[in-house]
């Protein structure tokens, strides 16, 4: 298949593509394997922030919580709502993007004036402000995240819908006297989409990241365990302090690996769809 | 210069934007105004109306806007629920110190970058290449405040990890008020230097790179001149122009690392203002803070508009 | 007296796996001081290659192999230390194209000005004087100096170029083409300027084109280059008198004249060059060659004196020295 195809030439890529699946696996069954409850608190207390034993891998909490189960629970959402976000982002980004080249002139001129005053909110702010009014609840903190992503995607569909709107078989759709909407769907849309999955990846990296930062601020969903809320714990517990880096350390390392992995994944991508060509030597 | 005075005008019209944006989410959005402001039980009606009327809830949106923009100009940005103190005051404060540890951290992550990213670029294809950017780019994978636990926890016991100065300490004279300040400085600083540098690593080494294939650089060679010369006085400062345009960029990511790094390092500066003000609930803060960060942002990204069209020759004389 | 003396020059370059691209395979010419030679051929057919490899500023990929003598000095087997101090200093070089050779955020007077603070010492007030002066010389206003590459017009940037090239009274100045991104009457003036210079100074020239008519203006003898090698060498009259070389033959009636030729068509070769990756042991120019004999195929014809001083590398050409049947 395709797939395979791509990551043919990429260590890399097949090295990201392969780490991102075992953590989506985890992901989907994660309570099947999570060996502990990840609410359930310890009583004794040796298993209150004991170090890893055998019981348990990652050792334990200050309210005697398994940690290895809150980091696969933690993946769950984690992923759901890096996914989801980049999924908002992605479908407003391509509908402003599309609209406004489409359609240039006046609309053109507001939705990138709206573009700019999104680009200009930093997105941790912005995503603060919408949960802070809304509310903690996980829809809340992925629109938030998705709002702020699909600036991006809006630009690039943008000038994508630029290119293609003056080609042949567009014009000539037009004097058929096709409507707008069938114009856009069928002719610009499957000749925008490529790119936008192509930047799929770093939308996917950055929501994961807003989400640990939201969560880690005090934002995220309390009913629920992530990876950054798991890094918040950590902190208000003071584990950096004390050295209790089997809190903190697991979480973090997992953003980092499934970051990375999609950041492969999206180098391999684009050698693949934009091979450079090597038609310049090195001078010196 | 027609180009400029255009961003000149969309840069205005976006600050406009925002300022409504602002409005629209404090005001229209979380219900009853007045209930929030006036928190807690036990408000009579008589309470709810004279507030009402003393900040103008009462009157119509659109001339609450204009008098929420004529504030604004003023300076005044309200008053702080927890702090019952102007916005304005304390934001500024707080600014300060947050410039205080921006400001090396920022110049450390420029220069960290460019160097990794000149010697990345030269060395292409080599093992320290390949290190480099694995180096660079798993920084920028990871949560600033995560990197930041990680270093209270592992150099906790070399420097210090709370606040901006010891407390109750007395200082003799200036040159233990700075050495003091920078053994609080230096964790956080560094934290957020070893965040931010990996995208001034990215573009500097792909810029180099593209810059070893001109022609120019065989010309330098051709002239006589040593590799380091080249480098230094012909494909850096070709590779260097873009950098301008990308310090705007990396602004979004600088904001979300100095906010979690404060709080981590509990720095008193914005940062640990917007974490108390989300726990606290303090809407004019959240809507102060965002209305200035959001317009600093404004101004930074015209600002590097007018840099490159300075520095850039092709640009300049047209 | 030589000023130059190139000896078995072979540049190839090492692509993915065991292969390789011969560049030039294996050359020899000499240049005398104060001479003007030209050289040409095709695209691809390593001129550029060749003179690249005299200054040594080939990409890093190649390797040069041979001997190339500046007033008896082997410049390939000199130190990079030692060469850099050549570079510029000894052996200058006018390139192609102006604006690609010049960079962009820097001054023009400045450009022409660092390779006299480098290798004459001068400090930087002075080398930009110079420099300015260097440019009236070449029929540009010393004030122009200070705007940037892209501010000049095409013929400006050349002769820009060309006040670089001289700035270190190099012994040895190559041109590589340095009029073919110009326009025609913008050709004919920086010809002339040239051809004032190089009399003026006694410059040694080597002069790279793929226009015979332009190298029949200005050189006193002209080389011929086809894929990686020298085909004849001969003083411009008697090669266009006499040409030798079967590609010689074809490239002279591919001129358009303007009384035209009988058939009423422009003379072509057919054909293409040959690939340059891994080259056979056979005459390169045997597929488009009208006198080519199986014979053509058993190796690579070497360059031998045909008439006096006239050199051709074929072999149904015969060298004058061999009346004993050996070559």
């Amino acid at each position: 298949m395709v797939l395979i195809e791509v990551f043919k030439g990429s260590v890399f890529g097949k090295l990201g593509l392969i780490t991102l699946a075992f953590f989506v696996l985890v992901a989907l069954i994660g309570p099947y394997i999570a060996p502990y409850d990840p609410w359930k608190t310890g009583s004794s207390a040796d298993e209150i922030l004991s170090s890893p034993t055998f019981s348990h891998p990652l050792g334990t909490d200050e309210l005697g919580r398994d940690i290895l189960s809150q980091i696969i629970y933690g993946a769950r959402i984690s992923l759901l709502v890096g996914f989801a976000s980049a999924s908002i982002a992605m479908v407003v980004g391509t509908t402003i993007g599309v609209l406004a080249g489409y359609f240039g002139g006046k609309l053109d001129a507001l939705l990138m004036r709206v573009v700019d005053v999104f680009l200009s909110m930093p997105f941790l702010i912005l995503a603060i402000v919408v949960v802070a009014l809304l509310g903690r609840s996980l829809t809340n903190i992925m629109l938030a995240i998705g709002l702020t992503q699909w600036t991006r995607t809006a630009r690039i569909t943008r000038s994508q819908t630029l290119t293609v709107k003056e080609r042949v078989f567009v014009l000539r759709g037009r004097a058929l006297g096709a409507t707008h909407f069938y114009l856009m769907t069928r002719h610009i849309l499957p000749n925008v989409l490529p790119l936008v999955f192509a930047n799929t990846t770093l939308v996917i990296s950055l929501s994961i990241l807003s989400e640990a930062f939201l969560s880690f601020l005090g934002l995220g969903d309390p009913t629920k365990f992530s990876w950054g809320i798991t890094i918040r714990y950590a902190f208000q517990t003071g584990a950096a302090s004390m050295g209790a880096w089997w809190y903190f350390l697991p979480a973090g390392l997992c953003i980092m690996v499934v970051v990375l992995s999609f950041t492969f994944i999206s180098n391999a991508l684009d050698e693949y769809f934009n091979p450079k060509l090597r038609s310049k030597k090195r001078m010196i | 210069m027609d180009y400029l005075r255009k961003r000149a005008i969309q840069s205005l019209v976006t600050i406009f934007l925002i300022l409504v944006v602002n409005f629209v989410l404090f005001r229209v959005i979380p219900g009853n105004p007045v209930r929030i402001l006036i928190r807690g039980p036990g408000m009579t009606q008589e309470i709810i109306d004279k507030y009402t009327k003393l900040f103008g809830l009462n009157k119509p949106l659109h001339v609450q806007f204009y008098r929420y923009i004529l504030e604004t100009f003023q300076g005044n940005l309200g008053i702080s629920f927890s702090y019952q103190q102007p916005v304005m005051g304390i934001l500024l404060e707080r600014l300060y110190n947050t410039l205080i540890l921006l400001f090396p951290a920022t110049l450390i992550s420029i220069g960290l970058g460019m160097l990794l990213g000149i010697i990345s670029a030269w060395k292409r294809g080599s093992k320290i290449d390949y290190f480099l950017q694995i180096f660079s780019l798993g920084f920028w994978s990871i949560p600033t405040f995560w990197l930041g636990m990680i270093f209270i926890m592992v150099f906790g016991g070399y420097f210090a990890v709370g606040g901006m100065s010891t407390p109750g300490m007395d200082y003799p004279n200036l040159f233990a008020y700075l050495k003091d300040l920078f053994n609080h400085m230096f964790l956080p600083a560094l934290t957020l230097a070893l965040i931010m540098h990996g995208q001034y690593f990215m573009i500097m080494r792909s810029q180099l790179i593209e810059e070893l294939t001109e022609s120019y650089t065989q010309t330098a060679k051709a002239k006589g001149l040593a590799p380091t010369s080249i480098l230094e006085k012909h494909t850096v400062p070709n590779a260097m122009l873009p950098m301008t345009t990308l310090i705007s960029v990396n602004i979004a990511i600088l904001i979300a690392g100095f906010i979690t790094i404060e709080t981590v390092f509990s720095w008193p500066g914005l940062g640990t203002l917007i974490y108390k003000a989300i726990l606290q609930r303090d809407y004019p803060i959240l809507q102060g803070v965002l209305l200035f960060l959001a317009v600093s942002v404004v101004f930074a990204n015209f600002a590097a508009d007018i840099i490159y069209s300075q520095i850039d020759p092709r640009v300049k004389y047209e | 007296m030589n000023i130059l003396e190139v000896e078995g020059l072979r540049v190839s370059y090492s692509l993915d796996g065991d292969r390789h691209l011969q560049a030039v395979g294996g050359i020899d010419f000499r240049l005398g001081k104060g001479e003007i030679m030209g050289i040409a051929g095709e695209s691809g057919c390593g001129k550029t290659t060749t003179v690249n490899a005299i200054m040594r500023i080939l990409p890093p990929s190649a390797r040069s192999e041979g001997r190339i003598m500046l007033e008896g000095k082997d410049l390939l087997s000199l130190a990079e230390k030692e060469m850099r101090k050549v570079r510029w200093g000894e052996v200058s070089i006018i390139f192609q194209d102006a604006q690609e050779a010049l960079n962009p955020i820097q001054t023009v007077e400045r450009q022409i000005a660092e390779p006299l603070v480098v290798h004459r010492g001068l400090d930087k007030r002075e080398a930009v004087k110079r420099a300015r002066e260097l440019l009236e010389l070449v029929g540009v206003k010393a004030e122009r100096g200070s705007d940037y590459p892209h501010q000049l017009s095409g013929g400006m940037k050349q002769r820009g170029v060309i006040a670089m090239a001289l700035a270190c009274r190099a012994k040895l100045v190559i041109a590589d083409e340095p009029t073919t991104a110009l326009d025609v009457m913008v050709q004919a003036q920086i010809l002339n300027l040239l051809r004032d210079l190089q009399s003026e100074y006694s410059l040694s020239l080597i002069y790279i084109s793929h226009n015979l008519s332009v190298l029949s203006e200005l050189c006193e003898r002209i080389t011929i280059m086809y894929a990686g090698d020298i085909v004849e060498i001969a003083p411009t009259e008697e090669l266009f008198e006499r040409p030798q070389h079967p590609y010689t033959i074809k490239l002279l009636e591919a001129i358009p004249t303007i009384a035209g030729s009988s058939a009423g068509r422009l003379a072509t070769i057919p054909g293409s060059t040959p690939r340059l990756v891994d080259p056979e042991f056979e005459c390169r120019f045997y597929d488009r060659c009208s006198e080519g004999t199986p014979e053509c195929l058993e190796g690579v014809p070497p360059l031998v004196e045909v008439r006096s001083d006239h050199y051709a590398a074929c072999f149904k050409r015969e060298g004058i020295e061999e009346k004993d049947g050996s070559k």
